[in-house]
């Protein structure tokens, strides 16, 4: 056992790490197991059991892991559905049990096949970021790793010690993982995807804090609503900046029925919703697209600015639109598509000047519960000096802005979660309760109207370019029936719930927005990349090459920004081959002027005589001298001041160099003038 | 060898004309010299087995579409590359000087002894082997650093006798990751003499040759000194001593005219070997007992030579003496349709050596493989 023993030993426990946080950052730690691998391998890195302990350990292993393999077995007949789980416990106990190794054995390679092995399981997954850091790191250790072991495995086949390698060496072959690393990348780009129809498990979920279920309870009560930053959306714009002057709703699910505690989907609404087209004609306005990546959620909503013309996915999945206009998708993994909306609604003005000629909306948005008489003297009170019904609908949404207040405490009681409570007593609440308050008072006085949820907003992220919506932006608002123009959206809650996120933000917010930034990358180019996305790089590339100097626009390309790419490729290809070729500056060794002066020398007088490419510096001047070669005196006086220099460990300074140069040259003039007499 | 750097000396002034003339066919050269030696790549069996991997791997990726498969086959991939060009690091840029003991024994370890100088500037050469033409066991050369010369030393255990030409060394390594075996071949003409085993115990040869018994009395071999009376002037014959050469009788005569002293007959073993005979265990074994008889007469200093249906070796002694006839034995070929064997002298005088055969009463002793 030496030190390349020991140092490999401790490489197969850094590569056993990394591909067990591979597949942490897919599958989690859904077993205990992870971690018991986790922790015998963090234990094994400050001990090294003896033989002995190790037998015995691994004959323990071995026993929990037949029994295992036959739970494996048992699921795999019984339970078809996940068969990687019971099957990685087996990895996993191997592996906790091979971490504990002590260098002193043969037996190299079944690290390499386990590891091997849960980096593959990893990939069943959808992992993360961390897949990414893991999968860099494992291959540049394995590559180590690998050819010390080999090493190892020839001096003990051959019975003899295995040679030192030197750090500079070790160093040069770790480099030599970009070459690895380009291959994957390489591949992993250009290689011809036929499929995009995979099939992941344990696709992350955003647990939710507004329900977007089929009920939407207004009665909870006790506590607090406490902020959840989980990303549910994460949004690309095809200006790749955050549009300006408006607020972001995110619509996802509407609700029509209100039982005074809570709100229901009616199992049979009559289409009341207007078809995108008649948006797209009777708001004139600018179209807004959106690229989205979404989280699934509890329910397989899309959500997208609203009114939402078209969707066009971009993952495996199917859409529909339901009759009350939601978005819904079929399909496995988190959805991706692309959504086109109306990017404003119709002025006041327009809504209250246009007669009405659409099919009025389904009674189920004027269904009422029980309500005190109050609140119907309330709604009359509201909307009873205003004559048009955009009229009435701001006159209710500006009270509720201007007279209630917004808070995420929740009522302490259950008889405090009410309706009438909020509007008479407490006069604060949630956005739930707002736009509750909004909808029965705008159906109290026979406006057609339904709560709707979603998220509003979201954080630009300038690291990534696009817009992450979390839980924390889950919002409620509402949508009145226009009988000429269909659905309008009005939100009843005070605006300062939508800027508080802003000055709420933590110290680390920077580098949250790093992570998502490189969790966004992650997902839309490793995870989501697809025939879709490859074709359109190649078509990019190819455009880059064949795109006018001028935009359509008008604007100029600079010629610098067409080349980019292909420069940014050049170079790591020039990066690799150098690697490859060993002709990079950096890994030379650094040699003096001296020695290349007489380098050059050595070249000149390559073909004279009998020099060989062996011959000491005295040895060669000898030869040179006894062939008669021309300039033979001036080259003894180059070799005599390299050797000075060199090995005499004398300084010749900058006259001495000056001087050698001198004489060198002399002696090339004289080599050229020989060989053009000859 | 020689005469080949010679003409390679010749040539190199030309060489340089030509160079400066037609630099894209000195890059064309240059290239062709780098992609030169043809390299041989088999797998191993960790190779196979991550080949196969990859096939399968390669298959679930495609049937998945599973991205991150993707970037797991990529790596796969790169390592085979990375492999393939560390392997070409480690055989390219050595320079291999090979030393040969001047003979071997049969059956006995053979020392060959590597000088492998790196040349590359940066890279070192690790963990290869090198192996010799129809030798099992290779020599393992465990690291040979840029710019420095290993030496790495090996044993051949050669089981018959003759001369082999050993016409390149083949360098071998698995290096990095043992995945492939990878096999250049260094053209090194050469050629190993291996010698029959010359300890076999054998019986002294019979009467006629009784000076032998007499092994261990040294016989000063000085003209006239302990040979006996003089007795005569017989022509020269090859082996006799140009000491023995009577110069002024020889002058007379127009005929070279050595001395003859009485007991001179005794005095040289001629050993003939004959060769006429199929080439099997049983020649093996009579060439044996041809060298351990010569190896006993050089021991005891006394004179001795050999005659082959091939070859003769002049009688003489000591330890070159017997380096000739081992030699001579090494390179000794059988068969049927050998010319005859020449005798240097009377048939009386000679011990002969066949194979097979029963005793022949006009030799002074008959050697069979029997005897061994």
């Amino acid at each position: 056992m030496n030190d390349l023993a020991r140092l490999h030993r401790r490489l197969l426990i850094v590569l056993g790490l990394a591909s067990l946080m591979a597949f942490v950052s897919g599958a989690g730690f859904e077993s205990p197991l992870p971690a018991l691998a986790g922790g015998s391998l963090l234990l094994a890195l400050v001990w090294e059991p003896s033989v002995q302990i190790h037998e015995r350990l691994e004959w323990m292993s071995r026993l929990v892991a037949v029994a295992l393999a036959l739970r494996a077995v048992h699921y795999i007949l019984t339970v078809p559905e996940d068969v990687v789980m019971p099957l990685v416990d087996v990895l996993l106990v191997l592996l906790a049990s091979e971490a504990l190794r002590p260098a002193a054995t043969t037996e190299r390679t079944r690290m390499y096949l386990l590891s091997c092995a849960l980096l593959v399981a990893a990939a069943a997954y959808r992992a993360g970021v961390g897949f990414g850091i893991a999968f860099v790191t494992y291959v540049s250790v394995g590559t180590v790793s690998l050819l010390i072991g080999h090493l190892l495995r020839e001096a003990h086949r051959f019975g003899i010690r295995p040679a030192p390698l030197p750090r500079d060496f070790l160093m040069r072959v770790a480099k030599l993982s970009a070459v690895m690393l380009f291959m994957s990348g390489l591949l992993f780009v250009a290689f011809p995807r036929v499929s995009r129809n995979w099939v992941t498990r344990g696709t992350p979920t955003a647990g939710s804090v507004v329900g977007f279920s089929d009920r939407v309870s207004l009665a909870e009560h006790g506590g607090r609503i406490y902020p959840n930053p989980e990303v549910v959306l994460r949004v690309e714009f095809p200006t790749g900046e955050r549009p300006a002057g408006r607020n972001l709703y995110w619509r996802g699910r509407s609700y029509d029925f209100f039982d005074g505690m809570g709100w229901w989907r009616s199992p049979r609404v009559r289409s009341a919703n207007v078809p995108p087209r008649v948006y797209r004609e009777r708001w004139p306005s600018q179209r807004s697209r959106q690229k989205i990546y979404a989280v699934p959620l509890d329910v397989a909503v899309l959500f997208a600015l609203s009114p939402t013309l078209s969707v066009s996915p971009q993952s495996s999945m199917r859409w529909a639109s339901d009759a009350t206009g939601d978005l819904w998708y079929d399909g496995v993994g988190p959805p991706v598509y692309e959504a086109l909306s109306v990017a404003h609604q119709p002025s006041d003005r327009v809504l209250s000047e246009f007669p009405g000629t659409l099919a009025r909306a389904d009674d189920a948005y004027l269904q009422l519960p029980e309500l005190a008489p109050e609140v119907l003297a309330l709604a009359d009170s509201l909307v009873q000096p205003h004559a048009t019904r955009i009229e009435q609908a701001r006159s209710i949404e500006g009270w509720l802005r201007a007279q209630f207040r917004y808070t995420l405490d929740l009522p302490a009681t259950a008889r405090e979660a009410t309706l009438e409570n909020f509007l008479f007593r407490r006069r604060a609440g949630h956005c739930e309760y707002f736009s509750t308050a909004m909808v029965v008072l705008l159906r109290a006085a026979g406006i057609p109207a339904r709560n709707v949820n979603g998220f509003l907003g979201g954080e630009w992220n300038q690291f990534g370019k696009f817009l992450t919506v979390t839980q924390n932006q889950a919002h409620s608002w509402v949508e009145a029936w226009f009988p000429g123009y269909g659905w309008v959206m009005f939100d009843p809650t005070p605006s300062t719930t939508t800027d508080s996120a802003a000055a709420q933000r933590p110290w680390f917010a920077p580098l949250r927005f790093l992570v998502d930034g490189l969790e966004h990358r992650w997902n839309k180019w490793v995870l989501e990349y697809s025939v879709d996305l490859q074709l359109g790089l190649f078509r990019r590339a190819a455009d880059a090459l064949t795109a006018p100097a001028v935009r359509p626009s008008g604007e100029k390309t600079h010629p610098l920004r067409r080349v980019t790419p292909f420069l940014v490729a050049a170079l790591v290809l020039l990066a690799v081959v150098r690697l490859l070729t060993g002709r990079g500056r950096g890994g030379r060794i650094s040699v003096g002027l001296e020695t290349r002066l007489y380098l050059r020398l050595r070249r000149a007088y390559r073909h004279t005589g009998s020099v060989t490419e062996h011959d000491p510096p005295l040895a060669f001047l000898g030869k040179l001298k006894r062939a008669g070669a021309p300039g033979a005196e001036l080259a003894e006086a180059v070799v005599g001041l390299y050797l000075d220099s060199r090995f005499g460990g004398i300084d010749i300074g900058e006259s001495g160099r000056s001087r050698m140069r001198e004489a060198l040259d002399a002696a090339l003039r004289s080599v050229r003038r020989s060989r053009r007499a000859a | 060898m020689k005469a080949e750097r010679g003409l390679r000396r010749a040539r190199e002034p030309e060489g340089l004309r030509a160079s400066t003339l037609h630099p894209l066919r000195k890059a064309a050269r240059r290239l062709r010299h780098w992609l030169r030696p043809p390299r041989r790549l088999r797998f191993t069996s960790a190779g196979s087995l991550l080949t196969g991997a990859i096939i399968v791997l390669g298959f679930a990726t495609l049937n998945t579409g599973n991205n991150l498969l993707y970037l797991v086959l990529g790596g796969l991939l790169g390592l085979i590359m990375v492999s393939g060009w560390l392997s070409e690091q480690a055989l390219r840029g050595l320079h291999l000087r090979r030393r040969l003991p001047r003979a071997g024994i049969a059956g006995e370890p053979i020392r060959i002894t590597y000088h492998v100088t790196n040349q590359k500037a940066r890279f070192p050469s690790l963990a290869v082997e090198l192996l010799e033409r129809g030798v099992d066991e290779p020599v393992f050369l465990s690291a040979a650093w840029p710019g420095m010369t290993a030496v790495a030393r090996g044993t051949v255990v050669v089981p018959r006798r003759g001369v082999y030409r050993l016409d390149h060394v083949t360098l071998r390594t698995t290096f990095p990751y043992g995945l492939f075996v990878k096999e250049r071949d260094v053209p090194m003409p050469s050629a190993l003499i291996v010698w029959p085993r010359s300890d076999r115990k054998v019986r002294s040869p019979r009467p006629g040759g009784d000076h032998v018994q007499r092994s261990g009395a040294t016989v000063p071999m000085g003209a006239g000194s302990g040979r006996g009376e003089y007795r005569s002037l017989r022509p020269y014959v090859r082996g006799d001593d140009p000491r023995d050469v009577h110069w002024r009788s020889s002058a007379r005569r127009g005929q070279l005219l050595v001395r003859e002293y009485e007991r001179d007959a005794n005095t040289t073993l001629w050993l003939c070997l004959d060769l006429r005979a199929p080439e099997n265990e049983q020649a093996e074994l009579v060439v044996e007992i041809a060298a351990s008889l010569a190896a006993r007469a050089a021991g005891g200093q006394e004179r001795f030579g050999l005659a082959t249906n091939d070859d003769v070796v002049d009688p003489g002694t000591g330890a070159g003496q017997l380096e000739a006839v081992l030699d001579t034995l090494a390179r000794a070929r059988f068969r049927l349709n050998a010319p005859p064997l020449t005798l240097p002298t009377a048939p009386v005088h000679c011990v002969l050596l066949t194979p097979i055969g029963a005793p022949d009463g006009r030799y002074a002793d008959h050697f069979t493989a029997a005897d061994a």
